[in-house]
């Protein structure tokens, strides 16, 4: 996946945050946050926004884009 | 597992116990009397096959809507659908063509494919393929991502 992102560091980041509370802030399941996390499902452009606003940072410093072409 | 691929998987299975017997019984009838199954009980066939996807369906989503309450439906599961239900859709779409080609090129060969009561069993297993197509790529996808 070319979006890489840094979810579980930001959970951990506050004060170990579980995925079922991420998910009960962001109204989705928890399978949904697991999946995110393991890049296996990349989220729509307004939950992304939503993850970092809820971490308080901005959205490229918790998804990333990697240029595969370019390594 | 979530509430929405356990539902998934309740209805391809469903699908797969009812229809594959039916239509196995079906064309068991054909090959046995080779005419095509008289409309009693192709009619008959076809309620039964429908009362019993309504228990086989119905009692276990409800089951699994009273153990799973809180589970909601986000953009995940949005997502999925509407994937599963596009390819859902193509795949009626060919099984149709394929059908009415089929039928009209095979015709003068195979004059079962004249007749009502048979064609229309072929559009029934059109719509159950593409729903075991639906059912499938949702639990397919659930698996993927998960």
């Amino acid at each position: 996946m070319p979006v890489k992102n840094s979810v579980r560091r930001c959970r951990f980041d506050a004060d170990e945050m579980t995925q079922q509370q991420l998910a009960d802030r962001l109204g989705v399941s928890r399978q949904t946050i697991i999946s995110i996390e393991s890049g296996k499902y990349q989220p729509s452009l307004e939950l992304a926004f939503r993850i970092a606003a809820l971490f308080g940072k901005r959205i490229e410093e918790v998804f990333v884009f990697v240029d595969e072409s370019k390594t | 597992m979530c509430t929405n691929e356990r539902l998934a998987w309740v209805c391809l299975v469903s699908i797969a116990v009812v229809y594959i017997p039916y239509f196995s019984f079906l064309t068991y009838l054909v090959q046995t009397s080779n005419v095509p199954p008289p409309l009693g009980v192709a009619t008959i066939a076809f309620v039964g096959a429908i009362i019993a996807q309504m228990f086989i369906t119905g009692i276990p989503a409800a089951i699994v809507g009273i153990l799973d309450r809180k589970q909601v439906t986000d953009e995940r599961d949005i997502a999925i659908r509407h994937k599963a239900s596009t390819l859902a859709y193509v795949c009626l779409i060919s099984c149709v063509l394929i059908l009415v080609t089929g039928a009209s090129l095979l015709r003068p060969m195979f004059p079962l494919l004249g007749d009502g009561v048979f064609i229309g069993q072929l559009g029934l297993l059109c719509v159950v393929i593409s729903e075991l197509s639906n059912y499938g790529v949702q639990v397919f996808e659930y698996r993927r991502t998960t």
